[in-house]
């Protein structure tokens, strides 16, 4: 039997070699009028530019929605997209609200239960000095 | 004791009816007048009242009294001379006349534009001084005639007179004046001078250069109890104010073409007006001159003719501009390369078009002979009776154009 070379396939890990933040753009919609929409208005004018600064990578839009509740959405590289209604929020709420839209993976939410996610689950588990055999010295 | 009240009661009836059927005849207010003293002894005197041992305090019989200590009272034996309601005569009298109702403001607002304001203003502070330094109360000022609507007035008043302030004041203004510079307007500028010191109306007097002009100023404002000679004084002040005005432009413009332009003093837009008596009657003033009334709020919360002025233009101010126009000439937005500013909500087609499928959309509803734009309404089908969903308000095809779909 021939002897095979060992294949080697780059798997893309993010945080690993690079890492791809996973939300693409922000989208904010505000109204001119409704008082929902005052905290919003407040963001856009004094806190949208640091933020903006500070995360080049994400496209940001802005754009009125007339007789609409102020609302962020977010759009992820999968595909998915997340929505925040922010109405008669103050502005840090909004920054809290932008950053955690900014954060999130675009999947769905879903109840950790293991301490490890991966496509190639291991049968044996995570190795752990607690448990099985105890050693006494 | 119930046959004693019964008793006592037709007694009373008896007794009421005496006076109403007596020949001599009564005047109206003598006959109310009884009558009431009839009633309230009728409820005194209540068993019921009695029983729950309540008292109701009565009146002393006036009408009794006054007919026997005045010693003019003749009881009439006839009723001619005496007060008569009723007929169509005296209905007649009743009615209006007709006079129209003259206000004392005006009927709608004129000289509303931010200069006339100003220059109102002006002239009404000057008055208010003017009737301080002359030892009468500033609640003559509503008694003015409207003439100082006229610009003569103004341009006559502008020229002739000058405030004099506290030492230590004007040295503070020159400091506001340096800090703030040329960024602030006038009445800005003494928004913030104001805030760290205030001048009353006290400290501040008013120097006409020609006294004539203090005596026309003086003359057009009435006493509280006029006179025919103050009305007639008052009658002739428009025309001497617009003689001295013509008088006063050739002067003006000869000492302009010696000294240039005058800088115009605003300091006086500093003067304190928090006693409520005098911003009422400023305000009064204005309005009669104007036609503008600003609101309770507005005059409760200026403490000086700085925000008077500011309140009374600020509502006909420019509406605020949308936020979209603001960020967009946002320095700071503009800078960022990730930022885009919308002026108009983003539709679906605008997301379309920003991906590149707009157009192999609006191409397959062509085709398809569906409506490109517009509302359609999707009809939920009613699957009980096998029915398919339809939609609505679709455009009629053409016929004998078949969609290429169905071939």
């Amino acid at each position: 039997m021939p002897l095979q070379a060992i294949r080697q396939v780059a798997k893309p890990q993010n945080g690993v070699g690079a890492f791809i933040l996973q939300c693409k753009s922000l989208h904010f919609t505000y109204c001119d009028w409704a008082g929902s929409s005052k905290g919003m208005n407040s963001f856009l004018t004094h806190y949208l530019p640091r933020f903006a600064q500070q995360n080049p990578q994400i496209e940001i839009t802005v754009s009125p929605k007339p007789r609409k509740h102020p609302v962020i959405k977010g759009n992820y590289i999968n595909g998915r997209e997340k929505a925040v209604c922010v109405a008669n929020m103050d502005p840090k709420e909004i920054v809290k609200k932008a950053v955690l839209l900014r954060d999130a993976s675009g999947e769905k939410l879903k109840k950790v239960t293991k301490p490890v996610k991966s496509l190639n689950e291991s049968v044996r588990g995570i190795w752990d000095p607690f448990h099985g055999h105890q050693w006494k010295i | 004791m119930r046959n004693i009240a019964t008793l006592e009661r037709s007694l009373e009836r008896l007794l009421i009816s005496h006076a109403t059927t007596s020949t001599r005849p009564i005047c109206r207010s003598c006959r109310v007048a009884a009558s009431q003293t009839q009633q309230s002894r009728k409820f005194s005197n209540s068993p019921q009242l009695k029983k729950r041992g309540l008292k109701i305090r009565r009146e002393p019989d006036t009408a009794g009294e006054d007919l026997s200590k005045n010693p003019d009272y003749v009881p009439a034996t006839t009723w001619d001379g005496l007060e008569q309601i009723g007929g169509r005569k005296w209905v007649e009298e009743q009615l209006d006349d007709g006079t129209p109702y003259q206000g004392w403001g005006q009927p709608s607002p004129v000289n509303t534009d931010d200069d006339r304001l100003y220059s109102l203003l002006h002239d009404t502070i000057i008055e208010v001084l003017a009737l301080r330094s002359a030892g009468r109360p500033v609640s003559d000022l509503n008694n003015a005639r409207r003439l100082s609507s006229d610009a003569s007035i103004s341009h006559v008043l502008s020229r002739n007179v000058e405030f004099k302030y506290p030492q230590g004041w004007e040295a503070g203004y020159e400091d506001a004046r340096s800090v703030y510079g040329e960024s602030l307007s006038p009445a800005e500028t003494h928004a913030e001078y104001g805030r760290r010191r205030e001048v009353t109306l006290e400290d501040v007097q008013v120097a006409f250069r020609d006294q004539t002009v203090r005596e026309l100023v003086l003359q057009n404002i009435l006493p509280a109890e006029e006179t025919e000679e103050a009305l007639d004084a008052a009658s002739k002040v428009k025309s001497d104010f617009e003689a001295l005005d013509s008088a006063a432009e050739q002067a003006a413009e000869a000492e302009a073409e010696q000294d240039g332009l005058r800088v115009a003093d605003d300091r006086w837009l500093g003067i304190s007006i928090r006693d409520p008596a005098v911003r009422f009657e400023i305000t009064k003033r204005l309005t009669s001159l104007t036609g503008l009334i600003p609101s309770d709020f507005n005059v409760t919360h200026s403490p000086r003719l700085s925000t008077l002025l500011h309140n009374i233009c600020k509502p006909r101010d420019a509406p605020q501009p949308k936020l979209a126009e603001r960020l967009s000439v946002s320095a700071a937005i503009a800078a960022l390369p990730n930022v885009t500013v919308k002026d108009r909500r983003i539709t679906p087609i605008d997301v379309e078009k920003d991906k590149g499928r707009w157009k192999l959309i609006e191409q397959a509803l062509t085709e398809r002979g569906l409506p490109v734009t517009g509302q359609t309404t999707w009809v939920k089908p009613n699957v009980e009776r096998g029915g398919k969903s339809l939609m609505t308000r679709r455009k009629a095809r053409p016929e004998g154009k078949r969609p290429s779909w169905t071939r």
